[in-house]
């Protein structure tokens, strides 16, 4: 029993010793103990003198493992930060200590060279040579960095039953046991445009859509310019629009017949409705004057979904709009064509189209990747006797910084004829979406027109 | 300016010891003796104004031999401006070479140095930081350029200790004229300042007071200052903020004049940044609420590529900033 006891301590201690890797900091000077405090002056040139002795500090290369070690307990600082700061000392007139590749070199170094420090492991030390300060790996997973194991119980997945549904915001609510979902947006922003302010509640929306069969449907009640209000004056809107309203029927895989009030599907920017998942607060021009943003009527589109995706769509509207206050033209006539092939990583689509004695043609092409996506459209309309726009066309590069940060640049030029305008617009974007569902924007319009140069925030949200 | 591109050449073919990295300077062969530099441009939109300008463009040089240690900054600033007014356009160029820095470091022992020469005013964080790349905005506060003056010329005596925390006194003593008094934000013949740092690990903070004395302005001849400042810092974020206020014997001139800054590193490349600031200027009769929105992209760190807007409550001050700033 007292041998197996024996054992067991022995062996315990044997693991205690090598669990952790030691590395202690070596000089051959007269100096015996530093502080931390001490080492991190040292190595960030802050004082070269301890003891009236000239001291020398040596570096690993910043891609050794012991460098790293040494820079987390040590100094507290990112390799990022490092290089912040040797950048920022150079303006000052200090030089960075000499870094050395191998472990070996530093106690070379420190044999011949007085005053020098450096570190290494400490089974890898020599004789004639003080330690100044020491530490282990277990320290690094300690002070200032917690390191906690937790013990989890392993992950029972639940069979989701007939009539659970667990609601994730942005995804809509389940009504009970029907295939029906309802859910809301909204968004507030602030422009300031040529000294003014204006601060408005843009959109307040609910909707609900579901789908039983080969049947399906949506209808999107909402508030436009609910409240605005600027130096001069304040508004508020309280009439509820009918934004879209329409049944689909998907007659089989290919077919499908769209019949009600829908966005036009023209382009890519028209199918975005909602702020929330736009990359800039304000919308290309080209979207607002070329066609009709709203269809009330018939689209019938074919699409294909073999080695590539091909979609056709036929628009077809001879009536009044619903609510043709929500629209950008006022239209009973709307007759268009829409081609869109999908390829990877590559959209293009064309358009045109007729609409209350204008016609109309628009091209937009698409590239999108995890990381970034590059959106153009142009688009042209004209009347019988006259060219109306002869162009209005934006490129748009959007980049994800992280998933949550994206920058947007955007170039926009346009000119119409109807109200002889033509402006040329630049637009720097930064998005910020904690969730994916909620956006915080902000985005600066350089016109060429410069009283149009504005500043925008806006948030918005969807659920 | 040729010459000394000439001899920046030569020095960069003379065989060094450490190996050339961006923003570390060239070593001189195997002397104690780096050199670098660095340059500014950038673009202003304001109120129908658009500018382009070539902003700094200067050559530094470094050294230390076992004690002592020196430092020569020459720099052109605004070299070349372009402003379009309307459809109106007018160029001015400042061909000057002056002199930032020019000074000698002594070490007398581990707590003491001693300074001599011509040196930024270690006052506050921001002036210790003058150029655009280290920066966090293309633009400077502006406490920092009406509290106090940015450059002395005369001596500098700094005790430190560092032991948990670091302790830091500077004294400035000038009792003489700048050199080159075309570069400094006040014409000064006397500067007399204490200053008191205290860090300890992510927090820094600083208190500042002095009196200046101005060389052509019999009006407010003499001024005293005082200034506060803080900053905490991390890898991912840093905020920093100054306060200072300003007077003369009969008047008080600038009762306040701040900002606040906030930095956000989303990656090690990509910064945001946010600053408030407010001053109120007596002497010019001039008060302003500035709200500030940057963002500053580092392909390497001593490269910068930024962008920013300021919101004035003066309206007419609203403007847009790009720069493009890189340090060698």
């Amino acid at each position: 029993m007292k041998k197996i006891i024996l054992f067991l301590t022995l062996s315990s201690f044997i693991f205690l010793n090598t669990s952790a890797d030691e590395y202690v900091i070596i000089s051959n000077s007269s100096l015996q103990h530093l502080t931390k405090q001490q080492i991190k002056a040292i190595y960030l040139k802050k004082t070269t003198l301890i003891d009236d002795i000239t001291l020398v500090p040596i570096n690993l290369g910043y891609d050794n493992i012991l460098r790293e070690k040494f820079n987390k307990e040590i100094l507290h600082m990112s390799t990022e930060q490092l290089k912040e700061y040797w950048t920022q000392q150079h303006l000052m007139g200090t030089r960075p200590p000499i870094s050395m590749k191998s472990q070996e070199s530093i106690k070379a170094f420190i044999k011949n060279v007085d005053g020098s420090i450096g570190y290494i492991n400490r089974n890898n030390i020599d004789k004639n040579v003080s330690i100044l300060y020491s530490w282990n790996d277990t320290a690094v997973y300690t002070e200032p960095y917690k390191y906690i194991a937790v013990q989890q119980e392993p992950y029972k997945p639940i069979a989701p039953t007939k009539y659970e549904y667990i609601y994730e915001p942005g995804n809509g609510y389940k009504i009970g046991s029907l295939p029906i979902y309802v859910g809301a947006h909204f968004s507030m922003d602030y422009t300031h445009k040529d000294g003014n302010n204006e601060y408005k509640i843009n959109e307040l929306a609910f909707f609900s859509y579901g789908k039983f069969g080969k049947i399906a449907y949506m209808a999107e009640l909402g508030y436009n310019n609910v409240y605005v209000s600027n130096s001069q004056t304040f508004t508020e809107d309280k009439t509820l629009h009918i934004e879209r309203l329409y049944v689909d029927y998907a007659y089989n895989d290919e077919y499908n017949f769209q019949l009600g009030k829908y966005n036009s599907p023209i382009g890519f920017w028209n199918l975005l409705t909602v702020d929330v998942l736009k990359e800039t607060t304000s919308d290309p021009v080209s979207t607002s004057i070329i066609f009709p943003q709203y269809t009330t009527g018939l689209d019938v589109s074919y699409a294909s979904y073999k080695n590539n995706n091909l979609k056709l769509d036929v628009m077809l509207q001879h009536n009044n709009d619903f609510d043709s206050d929500f629209n950008n033209y006022k239209v009973d006539k709307h007759y268009a064509l829409g081609i869109s092939y999908n390829e990877n990583e590559y959209s293009v689509k064309v358009n045109g189209g007729y609409f209350n004695d204008l016609y109309y043609a628009q091209v937009g092409a698409k590239y999108e990747t995890d990381k970034y996506e590059i959106l153009g459209e142009i688009g042209h309309q004209t009347s019988k006797d006259t060219t109306t726009t002869p162009y209005a066309g934006y490129v748009q590069g959007s980049y994800k910084l992280t998933p949550q940060h994206v920058a947007t640049l955007r170039a926009e030029s346009y000119k119409n004829n109807l109200t002889s305008t033509d402006d040329t617009i630049a637009i720097a974007g930064y998005t910020y979406r904690p969730y994916h569902n909620i956006a915080l924007k902000s985005e600066y319009q350089l016109h060429s027109k410069q009283k149009e140069n504005q500043l925008l925030f806006s948030l918005s949200a969807i659920f | 300016m040729f010459k000394i591109i000439l001899l920046l050449l030569l020095f960069l073919y003379l065989p060094a010891q450490d190996k050339y990295e961006l923003g570390s300077g060239v070593q001189v062969a195997s002397l104690p003796i780096y050199i670098g530099g660095y340059i500014s441009v950038d673009y202003r939109n304001k109120h129908n104004e658009n500018r382009y300008r070539i902003d700094d463009l200067a050559i530094l040089s470094y050294g230390n031999y076992k004690k002592f240690s020196y430092m020569a900054e020459l720099e052109y600033r605004d070299l070349y401006t372009k402003t379009y007014t309307n459809n109106n356009s007018h160029i001015t160029r400042d061909k000057k070479l002056h002199i930032e820095r020019l000074y000698t470091d002594y070490s007398y022992n581990e707590h003491y140095y001693l300074r001599v020469g011509k040196y930024n005013s270690p006052i506050g964080f921001w002036n210790l930081l003058p150029v655009n790349v280290l920066q966090a905005t293309t633009s400077d506060p502006v406490v920092t350029h009406i509290i106090f003056p940015e450059f002395t010329t005369g001596i500098n005596i700094v005790y430190s200790n560092i032991q948990n925390s670091e302790i830091k006194i500077d004294v400035m003593l000038q009792n003489n004229k700048d050199f080159d008094d075309d570069y400094n934000n006040y014409k000064i013949d006397k500067h007399y300042a204490v200053g008191l740092t205290y860090e300890k690990d992510n927090y820094a903070f600083k208190i500042n007071v002095g009196h200046f004395s101005q060389i052509n302005n019999t009006a407010f001849k003499n001024l005293n200052y005082a200034l506060i400042s803080a900053k905490y810092d991390t890898n991912k974020y840093q905020i920093t903020g100054e306060l200072g206020y300003q007077s003369s014997q009969t008047k008080t001139t600038k009762p306040y004049a701040s900002y606040i800054q906030g930095l956000y590193r989303i990656t090690p490349k990509h910064h945001v940044v946010i600053r408030t600031e407010a001053y109120k200027d007596n002497v010019i009769n001039i008060k302003d609420n500035i709200a500030i929105f940057g963002y500053t992209y580092r392909p390497l760190y001593p490269l910068a590529l930024k962008a920013e807007y300021q919101l004035h409550s003066l309206h007419k001050e609203d403007n847009l900033l790009f720069s493009f700033s890189v340090m060698f």
